[in-house]
């Protein structure tokens, strides 16, 4: 049990590469780093279903590599990078990914559909041609309540064809 | 405050591409809801977050049944950050307990001096941010005097020791139905197969979590609360009784999108009523509340039912199904919440698709320490069907019939439809007999051949591995577009019920109205909420055909519960149809008005003009007037005849073979979508473990309209079904401790376990809908439980096991082979 | 689900890690937060301190020599699991990695993660105990190693202390020639998102893969989850060793491993199920990683 009475709690600065631009903050270390896009930073793709890793809504891109943003502090980004759904595209335009998963009627509620997204973003970077069973391991670690997931391979699937060549 | 959450142009000009025919309706038109989600713009409930909101947070029991001795919350007073803390004696001075499901129990949204379940909340703190308020909830203490848990369901009914001791029973509702000669049926028959089944406690979990954001007004002595609710035009009562404030100041407003709620998100009004509750204590600062995850499992009010059911049949020889007796026990948890009626509404499908005249039903809603029900998608339904099919395959071993062939002789043929069951609902229209046909001749051409998953030799090959496989056939229906009227029942007294005669039939519209903007755009507003469904996209096809409009010149919106009158919305499958009859209604009342508009402004006779393709044409001449037009002339006449409104009546009312079923208060579903199943199973004996192959499924909803969105439906029902079957289970220890409160252990169907679907359709439409559809938001979570136990049941005939507990994991099918071993 | 306050701290190298350890009272390790951040936001822990190991450089590397393969307590489910060199020497490690969640987790858990939080289901933990690997741990005081059978003691409780560091494990060669070995992990997971209801490791060594039937020189047998502690299982070893492999063999290796785990109930995986597994899952690693050994490979 916590026996924290006072208000001064312990922060940090810190300075995070996020779509692109460069945010500084001043955070408490136990602010999630899914807390600390949301709310510090305004990006609302970041969506957060279960603050305990299984979801996978709240994925998102450190460095180049997808994490589950409930999963790490704020403070672990300091000098790091980051990406979500925001900066994927132009504003006004769909990536490849994102058009898909329309074309294919992959989402219903949606509040799967970011992390979904950053899933297929970077495995389809690392495996542009890839079979059935690869993009499935690839989405282990995201869950949809709502479309029985046919619609979400098939959006994958759609997406690797139209970004060949590119 | 009405909310757009209109999709970007992007998103419109796809949306315009119509079908050969020239019409909307029945393209799998893309959805408009999708660009704003794909993008990150859609706003949910987390969202939503005003200046200078506070946060809530909530202190629950970890104990199932105890007595409260002292709640301190001196330690969190005093912490700088604190801005209130609430127990249940300070709601009780102020405010009423929440509404209940059935009378005789009193729940209050903080509890008072005793908890029923764990997760029960006891205490609620405001903080600047959710880290602070959780800071706080460590600092109260609570003295328990605890007790023995009433945890097991069939032993409560004993009523030894009760939940509610004001009650004096854990039984609070039974009822036994007769229909026909059910004594004589038994009697009568060859053979009478008995057993018992078990469905686990399952239910929605959607991927967001209940939220709200409540604003007290203090000038004008009323509330504004954002939240993801469920129905929220029809069960605002929960939130405005508690506060003890009239409807029309207590305005309900959903975000235009909800992540997922499959009828659980129906009982969120305890955070409703506490976050607005703070706010008032707090002169109107915005409190803010999102359900963790660890609180939405084990105290969420979101659980669903959980029966056990004993099941006879009687059955002759040659394979004739004579009676059905069907009796269970559901487990309510501490508070029958709304979803009581969850035991009723199979009476709605009370046979499935078979032709049985003599039944017995009965059930009994039990009271025990475990957190509430709510509905889930199919509420009550896929228990009923599952334990029938199981009783029926059961009964094709004892008489050694082929379990398809008994299914098939005993169906309704298409010769009987219209039919009324015994329990009086009507099913509308279809052919199941030949349904199941036409499913298992595709199956056994696909598969049952050389390279298919039920080649003879590979089914050999893998039983040697120990891997068994089976397919199984099966047809069920999905009752749709619930009645209103009946879902009372349980609160209707008994002599009242017999007097009533077919005048005392209130039902609930469907709502919608509209008005056009300057542009020529038709904004229409719903009175119903969505999570998911695609609502937007549907109305605007449906009003795009019927007002000769493209999509794109609609848009649609919400209405809160204030602005909207009381009606029912989203659930039971309503809105495909229900939608379908207030567009028409809605757009006949628009030409109507635009005619006279029209007729006034050029000062002619109504009958020299008319509407069409969007415009008005006066008679004998050129002119016309656009809806642009018409809504500048509309500011000079001042009648706002460019507005109008339609409230569709629900679609049985003028059928009259539903008459003894509305008067009598019985389930009323005009509407009888289908399916017939056929998953191919494999179970690994060794292990227990089972593979969906692959999932056939032949499909009927009546006319489509939209396929893709039905589709998406099917298929994302189908999974859950799934999950029901193979891996969801909210179960509790002896001690009355739950045991799936995390992801980890209430299995949601991963990628892993969902097979590739083969999804066939037919389109049989019902004579009783305006556009002949059906509804069918439920359809695989009705259907797919039983089927997949049906597959289960053939693969393991080699065992004789039949699956008697649902989900059917793993350690239970194991344990049933080894008592077959031995 | 939000931790209490804590400090945080980002030692460059594990030198400044064990300081911090010894100078700091209540402070907690976090590795790659897969579990840690969940206890934490449940508050099952609330160390005043958290010192942040994930990015240490140092102790993440995969470094295959000619007699032993050390694996830097920083490296993740992902290096392993993507370790071309460990897939040739010790396969068993990325085919149990691969079973771990899916990418995003395994881009962050680690191995030394694993093995501190010591979840008797852990994967790693599994195999490293089948691999007979050594833990090496450091301190303010000084470096140590503990060999894996002396490093788990109880439910989640290890030998290391609490102002100690894992900073890597050691897998001698000496006991898999490549040529003549195989491996198998076996897992049953209900779901892609949960953890193992049971896992089985094993490693089989012949005496000459390209006999009739060779003779079993050397295997080793583990299970995840099927005791309160990851379980080796000696005396099922001994059975099978210094014989062919034969279904005979299997069946009594399996009523051994029967009899040896010690399993608990859980909500969907009573102790009897968990028997049955584990017996099962011995009969098929055993018979795979035989395969392998042989060079058959399925
Ligand atoms: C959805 C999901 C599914 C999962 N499924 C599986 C699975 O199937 N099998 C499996 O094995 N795991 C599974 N995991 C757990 C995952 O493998 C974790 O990564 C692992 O258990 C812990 O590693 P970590 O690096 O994240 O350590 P952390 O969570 O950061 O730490 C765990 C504990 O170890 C201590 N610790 C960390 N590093 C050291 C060190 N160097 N020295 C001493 N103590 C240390 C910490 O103090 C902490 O107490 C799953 C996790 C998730 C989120
Ligand atoms: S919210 Fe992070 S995984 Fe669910
Ligand atoms: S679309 Fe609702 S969870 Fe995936």
């Amino acid at each position: 049990m916590s026996t924290d009475t006072t208000t001064d709690r312990p922060t940090r600065e810190i300075s995070v590469t996020v779509n692109g631009e460069e945010v500084t903050a001043e955070v408490e270390p136990r602010l999630k780093l899914s807390d600390f896009l949301r709310n510090y930073v305004d990006l609302g793709s970041v969506r957060v279903g279960c603050e305990h890793g299984v979801c996978g809504a709240c994925t998102v891109s450190v460095d180049g590599d997808i994490a589950k943003s409930c999963l790490m502090y704020a403070v672990q980004l300091d000098g790091k990078e980051v990406t979500t759904v925001e900066g994927i595209s132009e504003a006004g335009s769909l990536h490849p990914i994102q058009e898909a998963f329309h074309e294919e009627h992959a989402l219903q509620c949606g509040f799967c559909t970011s992390g979904f997204i950053m899933s297929a973003r970077e495995f389809l970077a690392e495996n542009p041609d890839p079979t059935r069973a690869e993009i499935k391991a690839a989405l282990a670690d995201n869950i949809c309540r709502c479309t029985g997931y046919q619609n979400i391979f098939d959006a994958v699937e759609r997406a690797a064809d139209n970004m060949e060549g590119d | 405050m009405s909310q757009t959450g209109e999709a970007g142009t992007e998103a419109e000009a796809e949306a315009d591409v119509e079908t050969d025919d020239g019409t909307f309706v029945g393209t799998g038109l893309n959805r408009v809801e999708d660009h704003r989600i794909l993008t990150g713009e859609a706003e949910y409930i987390h969202d939503i977050t005003p200046e200078g909101c506070l946060h809530m947070a909530l202190l629950r029991t970890t104990h199932a049944r105890a007595d409260i001795v002292e709640v301190d919350t001196s330690g969190a007073e005093a912490h700088p950050e604190c801005e209130l803390v609430l127990t249940g004696e300070d709601v009780a001075a102020e405010y009423n307990p929440m509404p209940s499901g059935l009378s005789g129990i009193e729940e209050w949204a903080l509890a008072r001096d005793s908890v029923k379940f764990v997760g029960e909340p006891v205490a609620m703190v405001a903080a600047p941010d959710r880290y602070v308020a959780e800071d706080l909830l460590d600092m109260i203490d609570v003295a328990y005097d605890t007790q023995d848990p009433i945890v097991d369901p069939v032993d409560a009914r004993r009523d030894d020791e009760v939940v509610h001791e004001g009650l004096g029973t854990n039984v609070p509702d039974e009822e036994e139905f007769v229909f026909g000669d059910v004594d004589a049926a038994f009697r009568e028959a060859d053979t009478v197969v008995e057993n018992q089944y078990s469905w686990g406690r399952i239910s929605g979990v959607p991927l967001e979590t209940a939220g709200v954001v409540a604003e007290y007004d203090t000038e004008r002595d009323r509330f504004d609360i954002d939240c993801n609710i469920q129905l929220h035009t029809l069960v605002d009562d929960t939130v405005y009784e508690p506060l003890g404030y009239d409807p029309g100041d207590v305005s309900l407003s959903v975000p235009p999108d909800v992540g997922g709620s499959f009828g659980t998100k129906i009982a969120i009004h305890r955070y409703c009523v506490l976050a607005a509750i703070a706010s008032k204590k707090l002169d109107g600062t915005p409190v803010k509340f999102v359900e963790d995850r660890i609180e939405n499992l084990q105290g969420g009010d979101m659980h669903s039912s959980d029966r056990e059911y004993l099941v006879r049949l009687a059955c002759d020889d040659d394979g004739t199904i004579r009676g059905l007796d069907v009796n269970f026990v559901d487990d309510f948890g501490a508070y029958p919440r709304y979803p009581v009626n969850q035991t009723l509404k199979p009476l709605a499908v009370l046979t499935n698709a078979y032709d049985i005249e003599h039944v017995r039903y009965n059930y009994e809603l039990v009271l025990t320490n475990k957190t509430a029900q709510t509905a889930y998608r199919g509420f009550g339904v896929p228990p009923h069907l599952y334990a029938l099919e199981m009783a029926i395959d059961e009964a094709a071993r004892e008489a050694g019939i082929d379990p398809y062939e008994l299914r098939q002789s005993n169906l309704i043929g298409p010769d009987q439809v219209p039919y009324t069951l015994p329990s009086n609902n009507v099913y509308d229209s279809g052919d199941y007999p030949g349904a199941l046909a036409e499913l298992k001749d595709t199956v056994e051409r696909e598969e049952r051949t050389e390279g298919g998953l039920l080649d003879p030799e590979v089914v050999t090959q893998q039983r040697e591995e120990g891997k068994y496989r089976g397919v199984g056939y099966s047809v069920h229906i999905e009752p749709g577009v619930s009645g209103s009227d009946w879902t009372d029942r349980q609160r209707t007294d008994r002599e009242t019920l017999a007097e009533r005669s077919r005048e005392d039939v209130a039902e609930l519209p469907e709502y919608l109205q509209g008005s056009v903007d300057e542009d020529g755009t038709v904004v229409v507003y719903l009175a119903t909420d969505t999570s998911g469904q695609g609502h937007q996209t549907i109305l605007k096809q449906l009003l795009a055909d019927e007002l000769d409009l493209l999509p794109s010149d609609i848009e649609v919106s919400y209405l809160d519960s204030a602005e909207a009158p009381t009606e029912y919305g989203t659930a039971a499958s309503r809105m495909a149809v229900m939608l379908s009859g207030a567009a028409q209604g809605l757009a006949g009342e628009f030409a109507d008005n635009f005619e006279r508009l029209a007729a006034a402004h050029w000062d002619v006779d109504r009958t020299d003009v008319s509407y069409r393709d969007g415009a008005v044409h006066r008679a004998n001449s050129d002119e016309t007037l656009s809806l642009a037009d018409l809504a500048a002339i509309d500011e000079d006449y001042q009648e706002s005849l460019t507005a109008a409104e339609y409230a569709y009546d629900h679609p049985a009312s003028d059928v009259e073979a539903f008459d003894e079923a509305f008067t009598q208060k019985y389930p009323v579903y005009p509407t009888a979508a289908f399916a017939a199943n056929a998953p191919i199973v494999e179970v690994d004996i060794e292990t227990g473990a089972v593979e969906i192959l692959k999932f056939y499924s032949l499909r009927d909803c009546g006319t489509q309209l939209n396929p893709t969105i039905v589709e998406g439906q099917a298929m994302g029902g189908l999974a859950q079904g799934i999950g029901a079957a193979l891996l969801e289970e909210f179960s509790y220890d002896d001690s009355g401790q739950p045991q799936a409160i995390t992801l980890f252990d209430y299995l949601l169907p991963s990628v892993t376990n969902v097979p590739e679907m083969e999804l066939l359709h037919t389109e049989t439409p019902s004579p009783f809908t305006p556009t002949g559809a059906k509804g069918t938001g439920e359809g695989g979570m009705i259907d797919g439980p039983a089927s997949i136990a049906v597959a289960i049941n053939r693969a393991l005939e080699p065992f004789d096991v039949v699956v008697d507990e649902i989900p059917a994991t793993p350690h239970r099918l194991r344990r049933k082979l080894r008592d077959a071993d031995e | 689900m939000k931790p209490a306050a804590f400090e945080y701290h980002s030692p460059e190298t594990a030198e400044e890690a064990t300081e911090l350890l010894a100078d700091l009272p209540d402070a907690k390790l976090m590795a790659g937060n897969q579990s840690f951040g969940i206890i934490m936001s449940n508050r099952l822990a609330t160390p005043d301190h958290v010192i942040d190991i994930s990015d240490i450089e140092g102790l993440r590397y995969v470094d295959v020599g000619d007699d032993a393969v050390e694996i830097g307590a920083m490296t993740r489910h992902a290096d392993v699991e993507h370790s071309d060199d460990l897939a040739e020497v010790l396969p068993l490690m990325p085919e149990a990695a691969q079973h771990i969640a899916g990418p995003a987790v395994r881009n962050r858990g680690t191995v030394g993660g694993t093995l501190g939080e010591a979840d008797p289901a852990g994967n790693h933990s599994c195999t490293l105990l089948a691999l007979d690997a050594e833990l090496a741990v450091a301190s303010a005081d000084g470096e140590r190693t503990i060999p894996i059978d002396e490093y788990f003691l109880a439910y989640m409780l290890t030998a290391v202390e609490d102002d100690e560091l894992i900073t890597s494990v050691r897998v001698s060669r000496e006991a898999f020639p490549v040529e003549r070995t195989g491996m198998r992990f076996t897992v049953e997971k209900r779901a892609a998102q949960t953890w193992p209801t049971l896992g089985a490791s094993a490693v089989v060594r012949v005496d000459d893969p390209d006999a009739d039937e060779p003779v079993i020189e050397d295997a080793r047998l583990s299970f995840a989850n099927a005791a309160d502690v990851p379980l080796r299982t000696h005396d099922a070893e001994a059975e099978v060793t210094g014989e062919p492999l034969s279904e005979g063999l299997l069946e009594s290796v399996a009523d051994t491993v029967y009899d040896a785990v010690e399993p608990q109930d859980e909500m969907h995986a009573d102790e009897t199920y968990k028997r049955e597994l584990a017996a099962t899952f011995a009969r098929r690693s055993l018979a795979t990683a035989y395969d392998r050994a042989q060079g058959l490979d399925e």
